[in-house]
C-alpha cells in the first residue's frame, strides 16, 4: 500500500514540472488526430496547430488544449494549404486516418504513429506511440514521468476502488435506445480495468477499437454486473420503458461523464478517474 | 399464382420467425409471453417487448411502405416513383439531425421525425401545385428537395460523426424494437389507409386515361392527384417516422404484384401491400439469422433486387408508359453565351479567388498550381462527365427521374471503394482505384444483360435503384458501426475533390470530352427512339442504341465516381437545366448538360473551400445545396 502512495506522489510533483516546461521545445508540430494529440500534451508538448481543435475541447476535455492552437480544419481532410502556411517542423498523424502519408511528406516530415490496429494492443502501441512522439518531438526525457502519472492516477483508482472488486463491470455506450458499444479486449478500457483491479463483464468478440455493439436482448443477460454507461448515458426513451424498468441488469446503472473512446492514454487515465469518482462515494453492494 | 407466391413469402418468414422465438423460449410458453410476461421472466419480457413487436412492425410498415409505393407510381404515372420521391425520408432525417438530440428514441424522436417528413411533402406538393400537379413536376421537386436535404444532412454528419451514430442507425431502417408502440401506431393507419385506397381504387383507374381522358370524362385530375399524394406521403412519412429509412420495398413490392399477375387497379392495390409486408418480414427474419446487427433497410435492396430480377422475363412490356421528357415549344436557341461565361467564372474564381487565414485575396499562380489547378479541373471534368451520362439516361428512358446513379454503376464503384477500406484499409489509391472500377463494372455489367434480354429500358433502372438502395443501407450500416475511419467514407461519398492530383484531374477531363464526343456520334440515333423498336437510325437498331448508350453512361459515371465519388445529383440536374437554357435537340442537350454540370461542380468545389475556412465542405454537398436551391427556385418560375 505505501508502496503506491510514494509512486503518486512522486509522479504528481514529476508531471507538474513536466507542465511548467511546455513550451520549452521549439519544434512547430501539427497533429492530426485528437488521441495524438492527447499524447502530445500529456508530454508537455503543445502543438501549434489541432485538427477539429474546437471539437476536441468539448468532445476529449483532457488534457486541456491551450487556446492559442489553430485549428486546420476536419480531422479527415485537413486544410492542406493551410498546414503549409504554418511551415511546421512536424506533421503527427494517425494510421487509416486523414491524407495520405506522401502528401503530408510534400509539406513537412510526418509521423504515422498507430494505436488501434486488428492486433488489439493498444495499449502497448498507445505506449509505443508516446516514446516515439517523444523522440520526434524532442521530448525522450518526459516520456517516463508522463508513463508514472499514468501509473500514480490508476494506483490511486485502484485504492478507491477496492470495495468493488468482487462485482464485474461492464463498460456500455449506448448508442441508441435499442442497442450499446460495449467495451472489452483491445479498449484502453479494458486495459485501465485490469489496472484497477475490476473485472469485465464482457469478454465476448470486439472489433479494432475494442468494443462490440449489442442488443438490449444481450445487455440484458448480464444481471449479475455493475452496468457502467458513458455519457449520455441510456436514452430517456429506454430508461423510462417498461421493459428496462423490469430488467433486473438495467437496475444500477451508472453514467460517467463524457469520455472519447477512440482515445489514447490520457483518455484512459480521465476513464479510470471518472470510474473511481463514480463508484467511490457508492457503498459497495 | 399470386396466392402461391405470397403464401410462400409468409410461410417462410413465419417458420424463420417461429424458429428465432424457440431459441429464446420453448413453444409452451408463447402464449404467455405474448398475452402477459412473468414480470420476472427475462426470456419472457424480451420475447414479449422486442421479438413480437418486430415482426408485428415489419409486417406493418413493409403494406405501409408498399400501399404508399403504389399510389404515387398510379398517381405520378411513372414506374420509378416510391415513397421517398416526395422527400419525405430526407426531410425526417435532417428534421432528425436538426432537432434531435443524439440516441433519443421514443415519442419525441417519432414526432420530430414525423414533422421533418410532412413538412418536405408539403413543401413538394405546395411547389408542384402551382403547377397544376403536373406528375413530372412533383418528381423533380420531390427528388430535388430530398437531394437537397440530405445534403444538408451530410454536412451536419461531417462535424458530429461520432455523436451522428443514432441518426445513422435509424436512417439504415432497422426494425428493432423494445415495446409495442411502433406496431400499435402502423397496424391500424395501415387498415384505414388500405380501405381508403380500396374506396378510391375506381377514381384512380382514371390516371391510366392520363389527364385529358379523364377531364374529358368530368374528373378534375389535379385534385385526385393531390388526395393520392397527400395519402401515399401521409403513410411513408408516419411509417418512416417508426422504422426509419427503408428503402425499396415501396417501389419492389408494386413492381412483384405486376410481376406475378396482378394486373387491374384493385388488384395492385389489394395485392401490392400484401407483397410489400411479406417482403419486408421476410428480409427482417433473414437478416436476423445474420449476426452481425445488419439493419433491415440494407438488406432489402440485396433481396429485392434478385427477385425482380428474376422477374424480369414476365415484365418485358413497362409497368406503365414513360412520360416524354419534355415536349419542345417552338424553336428555342441554346443560350451557348450564357452557359460559356458560367464556365469561365466558376473555373476562375476555383483558380485564383483564395481565402487563407490572413482572409480573402488573389492566388499567384505558384499557388494556384500547388493547391487549386487539378482539383478545379477535376471538379469541371467530373461534372461535365456525370451531366452527359445525365442527359444520354434521360434521353434514353423518356424519364426525367432517370439519372447516372440508377445505373447502379455508382452504387457499384463505392460498394467496391467501401469494401476494401474496411477489408483492407492499409491497401493505396491504385487498388482502391481497382476496387472501384470492378464495382463498377459488375453493376455495368448486369444493367447492359438486363436490356440484352429485351427488358424495356427502365428495368435496369429498377434494378440499378436496388444496387443503390442496399448500397445506401450499407453505407449506413457501416457508418453506424462506430468505425472513425468511416468520417473519411461520408467525405468520399459526398464527392470531394481532397485526394485528386493533377494525374486522375487529366484522366477524367479526357474521359469527360471523349465521353461528349462519342455521346454526339450518338446524338442523332437518340431522337428517333422514342418513335419505337421499329425505327432504325444510322444502321443501328433500337436496341443496339440503347446498349451503346447505357455503356456510354456507365462509363462516364464510374469515371467520375473512382475520381471524386458519386454525385447523382449533378446527374439529375445538369440535364433539366440545360433544357431549361434552350438545349432541346439531343446534340445541344448533351453539350449544354456537359457545361451545366462542370460548371456548378468546379464552382461548388471552391465554394466548398473557402465558406467555412479551413474546414474544407465536400463539393457534391454544396453541389446540392446551391443546385438544389436553384433548381426549386427555378420551379417555382416554370
Amino acid at each position: 500500500m505505501s508502496g503506491w502512495t510514494r509512486r503518486s506522489v512522486l509522479g504528481g510533483a514529476l508531471a507538474l514540472a513536466g507542465a511548467a516546461r511546455a513550451q520549452a521545445v521549439g519544434k512547430r508540430v501539427v497533429v492530426l488526430d485528437w488521441a495524438l494529440t492527447e499524447l502530445a500534451l500529456l508530454l508537455g508538448v503543445t502543438p501549434i496547430a489541432v485538427a477539429e481543435a474546437p471539437y476536441y475541447r468539448m468532445r476529449v476535455a483532457t488534457p486541456d488544449l491551450p487556446a492559442e492552437v489553430a485549428d486546420v480544419g476536419l480531422r479527415a481532410q485537413p486544410n492542406l494549404a493551410l498546414i503549409a502556411s504554418l511551415k511546421p517542423d512536424l506533421i503527427v498523424r494517425l494510421r487509416h486516418y486523414g491524407p495520405p502519408q506522401s502528401r503530408l511528406e510534400a509539406i513537412a516530415p510526418t509521423l504515422e504513429l498507430a494505436i488501434y490496429e486488428a492486433d488489439q494492443r493498444a495499449y502497448e502501441r498507445a505506449t509505443d506511440a508516446l516514446a516515439r512522439m517523444g523522440e520526434a518531438c524532442g521530448a525522450a526525457d518526459r516520456t517516463p514521468i508522463a508513463m508514472s502519472r499514468i501509473d500514480a492516477t490508476l494506483a490511486h483508482s485502484r485504492e478507491t476502488l477496492a470495495p468493488h472488486f468482487d462485482r464485474p463491470v461492464l463498460i456500455a455506450n449506448f448508442a441508441d435506445d435499442r442497442r450499446a458499444d460495449v467495451f472489452g479486449r483491445g479498449s484502453l478500457f479494458q486495459s485501465a480495468l485490469e489496472r484497477v483491479g475490476l473485472s469485465n463483464a464482457y469478454g465476448g468478440p470486439t472489433n479494432m477499437w475494442g468494443f462490440a455493439t449489442l442488443g438490449l436482448d444481450r445487455l440484458a443477460r448480464f444481471d449479475g454486473a455493475r452496468l457502467v454507461a458513458l455519457s449520455p448515458g441510456p436514452p430517456a426513451a429506454l430508461a423510462q420503458s417498461a421493459l428496462w424498468g423490469a430488467l433486473p441488469a438495467f437496475r444500477d446503472v451508472v453514467v460517467l461523464p463524457p469520455v472519447w473512446v477512440y482515445g489514447g492514454l490520457a483518455s484512459m487515465m480521465r476513464f479510470a478517474t471518472l470510474l473511481s469518482d463514480a463508484l467511490g462515494d457508492d457503498r459497495a453492494p | 399464382m399470386r396466392q402461391l407466391v405470397a403464401a410462400a413469402f409468409f410461410g417462410l418468414a413465419a417458420a424463420l420467425f417461429l424458429a428465432s422465438l424457440a431459441r429464446v423460449l420453448p413453444p409452451g410458453e408463447w402464449s404467455a409471453a405474448l398475452l402477459a410476461p412473468e414480470p420476472g421472466d427475462v426470456s419472457a419480457l424480451l420475447a414479449h417487448y422486442t421479438l413480437f413487436p418486430r415482426a408485428t412492425t415489419a409486417i406493418a410498415a413493409g403494406a405501409a411502405l408498399a400501399l404508399s409505393g403504389i399510389i404515387l407510381q398510379i398517381a405520378l404515372d411513372n414506374p420509378l416513383a416510391e415513397p421517398s420521391t416526395t422527400g419525405v425520408s430526407a426531410g425526417a432525417v435532417l428534421a432528425l439531425a436538426l432537432f434531435g438530440t443524439a440516441s433519443m428514441g421514443g415519442a419525441a424522436q417519432s414526432l420530430i421525425a414525423l414533422a421533418g417528413g410532412l413538412t418536405a411533402a408539403a413543401l413538394t406538393l405546395g411547389l408542384a401545385s402551382r403547377v397544376g400537379m403536373r406528375p413530372a413536376t412533383v418528381v423533380i421537386a420531390g427528388l430535388v428537395l430530398g437531394f437537397a436535404a440530405s445534403a444538408a444532412t451530410t454536412l451536419i454528419a461531417l462535424f458530429n460523426h461520432q455523436w451522428m451514430r443514432a441518426l445513422f442507425l435509424w436512417s439504415s431502417g432497422s426494425l428493432r424494437q423494445n415495446d409495442w408502440s411502433a406496431a400499435a401506431h402502423l397496424a391500424p393507419l395501415v387498415a384505414l389507409s388500405w380501405i381508403a385506397a380500396g374506396l378510391l381504387a375506381h377514381t384512380f383507374a382514371l390516371f391510366a386515361l392520363r389527364d385529358a381522358g379523364a377531364a374529358a370524362l368530368g374528373a378534375k385530375p389535379h385534385v385526385i392527384r393531390l388526395a393520392a399524394l397527400v395519402l401515399a406521403a401521409g403513410l411513408a412519412a408516419l411509417t418512416t417516422a417508426e422504422v426509419g429509412a427503408i428503402a425499396f420495398i415501396g417501389l419492389a413490392a408494386p413492381h412483384l404484384a405486376r410481376g406475378v399477375g396482378a394486373r387491374t387497379m384493385t388488384e395492385r392495390l389489394l395485392w401490392a401491400p400484401i407483397f410489400g409486408a411479406g417482403l419486408l418480414w421476410l428480409t427482417d427474419e433473414t437478416v436476423k439469422l445474420i449476426p452481425l446487427d445488419l439493419p433491415t433497410g440494407a438488406a432489402t435492396g440485396l433481396l429485392g433486387a434478385p427477385l425482380l430480377m428474376a422477374l424480369a422475363a414476365r415484365m418485358r412490356r413497362p409497368s406503365l408508359a414513360p412520360l416524354p421528357a419534355s415536349t419542345p415549344s417552338g424553336r428555342v436557341r441554346p443560350a451557348w453565351g450564357v452557359l460559356l461565361v458560367a464556365c469561365a467564372l466558376a473555373l476562375g474564381a476555383a483558380l485564383f479567388l483564395d481565402r487563407t487565414a490572413d482572409g480573402w485575396g488573389l492566388a499567384g499562380p505558384a499557388q494556384a498550381l500547388d493547391w487549386r489547378v487539378a482539383r478545379a479541373l477535376a471538379a469541371f471534368g467530373a461534372g461535365a462527365a456525370i451531366g452527359v451520362a445525365g442527359a444520354l439516361l434521360q434521353r434514353m428512358t423518356g424519364n426525367v427521374m432517370a439519372s447516372p446513379d440508377m445505373i447502379g454503376v455508382s452504387a457499384g464503384a463505392a460498394l467496391g471503394f467501401l469494401v476494401l477500406l474496411y477489408a483492407a484499409p492499409a491497401a493505396g489509391a491504385a487498388a482502391q482505384l481497382a476496387a472501384g472500377g470492378l464495382g463498377a463494372g459488375l453493376a455495368a455489367f448486369w444493367a447492359l444483360k438486363g436490356l440484352a434480354r429485351g427488358a424495356p429500358p427502365e428495368q435496369p433502372l429498377l434494378l440499378g435503384i436496388g444496387l443503390a438502395a442496399a448500397f445506401t443501407g450499407v453505407v449506413s450500416f457501416l457508418l453506424a458501426s462506430g468505425d472513425p475511419r468511416m468520417a473519411l467514407a461520408v467525405v468520399w461519398l459526398s464527392g470531394s475533390t481532397y485526394l485528386v492530383d493533377a494525374q486522375r484531374a487529366l484522366v477524367i477531363l479526357l474521359v469527360a470530352a471523349g465521353g461528349l464526343l462519342v455521346a454526339l456520334a450518338l446524338a442523332r440515333p437518340l431522337a428517333l427512339l422514342p418513335l419505337g423498336p421499329a425505327a432504325r437510325s444510322a444502321g443501328l437498331s433500337v436496341r443496339q442504341v440503347q446498349t451503346l448508350t447505357l455503356a456510354l453512361a456507365s462509363v462516364l459515371t464510374a469515371a467520375a465516381t473512382l475520381v471524386i465519388g458519386p454525385l447523382s445529383f449533378v446527374g439529375l440536374v445538369a440535364p433539366h437545366a440545360a433544357r431549361g437554357s434552350g438545349c432541346r435537340s439531343p446534340a445541344s442537350l448533351l453539350a449544354g448538360s456537359a457545361l451545366i454540370g462542370g460548371a456548378l461542380l468546379a464552382a461548388a468545389d471552391w465554394g466548398g473551400r473557402v465558406a467555412l475556412f479551413p474546414y474544407e465542405i465536400p463539393a457534391g454537398i454544396v453541389a446540392m445545396l446551391l443546385g438544389g436551391t436553384a433548381a426549386l427556385v427555378a420551379l417555382r418560375r416554370f
